[in-house]
């Protein structure tokens, strides 16, 4: 086990010095242009003015901030609304096909209807990225209180379970752990939709400077928060890991 | 000083356990007639007895047994126990073992034997007490932190029919409980069981698809018919409970396995009108 978790660790780092390796060689003796690839020591330093400057943090920070408010709204929005889909055969009949549909809809094409109603400040972007992580919620939660056990509900209104305690103490908790993945897939819909709206239109926020860095030509600047933004998505995955991982043990076989 | 007073002859009269009377059971089918499952079936079952009911697959006899637990409610006819009609389930009266595995798999053993008793607001202590006497009468006081993921499925079985015990029900509903499991597993734990069902003195009726676990478990068997289900016949098994395996080749278990085999064996007109040793009712 222990040996097992060192060679997932070794193959991780060697991905890295392969992946550094592979850029060292583009950017020295390659010859790809610097404005495609920039040098490994121009990055690390933009990389280091990047996150010793003011900016950056009043951007994350303001990121965080969206994500989190998307994230709740569409959370609690979600599981709701999957829940009340769930509750009548012939809701989820109406409204499943509707959640899925949501789900894969490129959001993205509403964008600028967002920024025409709500402005360029902050609730558009909300707005956006808690619509289309809400889907993902509201779809999963439908399944799952859809599709919990019907042995797990006969069993318990043979032991003289009321509806509400049948709703409290099978369907809540038999439907959780696919409620949890809902969850996990909206979080991170909130995550990549927040980023790509401040890109798309916006006046604050890690993805408005990635694409302010990127539009002036600033190569390793943006290179560097890209590294930023690619750390903030490992922390927020494993924040996620942390708290939605589930009880995978306890489903039998 | 009080005198006894005389017992008069209505009063010595007792209420059969169980008794079903003309129940039929009509499903409605989209976009089809409707489907008769259960075709005016009559049994009247006394206290202790174990009832084992046969029949071939789709005969209604999983239906009837949910119209027993209150699950269902029949479209014609009564379920009365102790006098009472079933109007819904009350697992004081009568508790399931279904044949699935129904533990809910996020909760300890302990909990799961306790469920029925956590559903009607019983204090913990006492839950745990009631549980764990159910548990160690199937041998399970060992396991009672563990969770089904990590019973064997005979162990589970034991752990739903524990779940049942718990509720100290004056019946016992167990719907092929130990269909899932293999042969093996399945002739052992019926040994320890029968001996343990026998101990608690339940009223038990048992549907099965075995013709072994039907004359080893019942005082009583009875065969339905395939649909609409029916019942064709049935056989008292005098052999004392709990038996031990040599009753399994005693004539009296060889003579009714072949009835049995005979009665059920799938042929194009598979109802007899009238079959020998009929001991109650054909229809």
């Amino acid at each position: 086990m222990r040996q097992g978790q060192l060679a997932v660790y070794a193959l991780r780092i060697g991905a890295v010095v392969v992946i550094l390796g592979a850029w060292l060689i583009a950017s020295g003796p390659g010859h790809v242009s610097p404005l495609l690839v920039p040098s490994l020591p121009s990055v690390a330093s933009a990389f280091w003015q990047t996150i010793t400057g003011g900016e950056l943090w009043m951007a994350a920070l303001y990121t965080v901030y969206e994500i989190a408010v998307a994230a709740v709204i569409s959370s609690i929005l979600g599981v709701l609304v999957g829940f009340w889909v769930a509750r009548r055969s012939a809701r989820v009949k109406i409204f499943e096909p509707m959640l899925a549909w949501g789900y894969i809809t490129p959001f993205v094409l509403f964008y600028p209807l967002f920024i025409l109603v709500l402005g360029i400040d902050f609730s558009s972007k909300i707005a956006f990225a808690a619509t289309g992580a809400f889907f993902p919620v509201a779809y999963m939660s439908a399944r799952a209180f859809s599709n919990v056990n019907r042995i797990y509900l006969t069993m318990a209104r043979a032991f003289g379970a009321t509806p509400r305690q049948s709703d409290w103490t099978i369907k809540i908790r038999a439907s959780l752990p696919m409620v949890r993945s809902g969850l996990r897939i909206g979080m991170a819909t909130c995550l990549i939709f927040v980023i790509l709206a401040e890109m798309l239109g916006s006046a604050r926020g890690l993805g408005f400077l990635l694409a302010k860095e990127s539009q002036t030509l600033a190569v390793p600047e943006a290179y560097a928060l890209t590294v930023v933004i690619l750390i903030l998505a490992a922390i927020f995955q494993s924040a996620l890991n942390r708290t939605m991982g589930g009880d995978a043990q306890m489903v039998r076989r | 000083m009080i005198g006894i007073r005389p017992v008069l002859p209505w009063e010595t009269e007792t209420v059969p356990t169980l008794e079903i009377a003309n129940v039929s059971v009509v499903y409605d089918v989209d976009d089809g007639p409707a489907l008769t499952a259960v075709d005016d079936v009559s049994i009247t079952v006394d206290t202790d007895q174990f009832i084992t009911v046969i029949g071939p697959s789709g005969c209604g006899k999983s239906t009837l047994l949910h119209c027993m637990g209150g699950l269902f409610r029949p479209t014609a006819g009564e379920i009365r126990i102790d006098g009472k009609v079933m109007s819904g389930p009350d697992p004081t009266k009568a508790a399931f073992v279904f044949q699935e595995y129904s533990l809910l798999p996020w909760k300890t053993v302990l909990d799961n034997a306790a469920i029925g008793l956590q559903f009607a607001h019983v204090s913990r202590s006492e839950r745990t007490a009631r549980a764990d006497e159910a548990l160690s009468r199937v041998g399970l006081s060992d396991f009672m932190n563990s969770y089904p993921y990590q019973l064997s499925g005979g162990m589970q079985q034991r752990v739903a029919v524990a779940r049942a015990l718990t509720m100290d029900p004056e019946i016992l509903l167990m719907d092929e409980p130990f269909g899932a499991l293999d042969e093996q597993t399945r002739r052992a734990l019926g040994f320890e069981m029968t001996a343990a069902l026998t101990e608690s003195r339940k009223t038990v009726i048992m549907v099965t698809h075995s013709l072994d676990e039907a004359i080893f478990w019942g005082d009583r068997v009875i065969v339905m018919s395939g649909r609409p289900g029916h019942i064709l016949q049935e056989f008292q098994i005098k052999t004392p409970r709990p038996r031990s395996v040599d009753f399994l080749a005693t004539d009296e278990f060889v003579e009714l396995r072949s009835k049995l085999l005979a009665l059920l064996a799938p042929t194009p007109s598979a109802e007899p009108e009238s079959a020998p040793d009929s001991t109650i009712q054909v229809r």
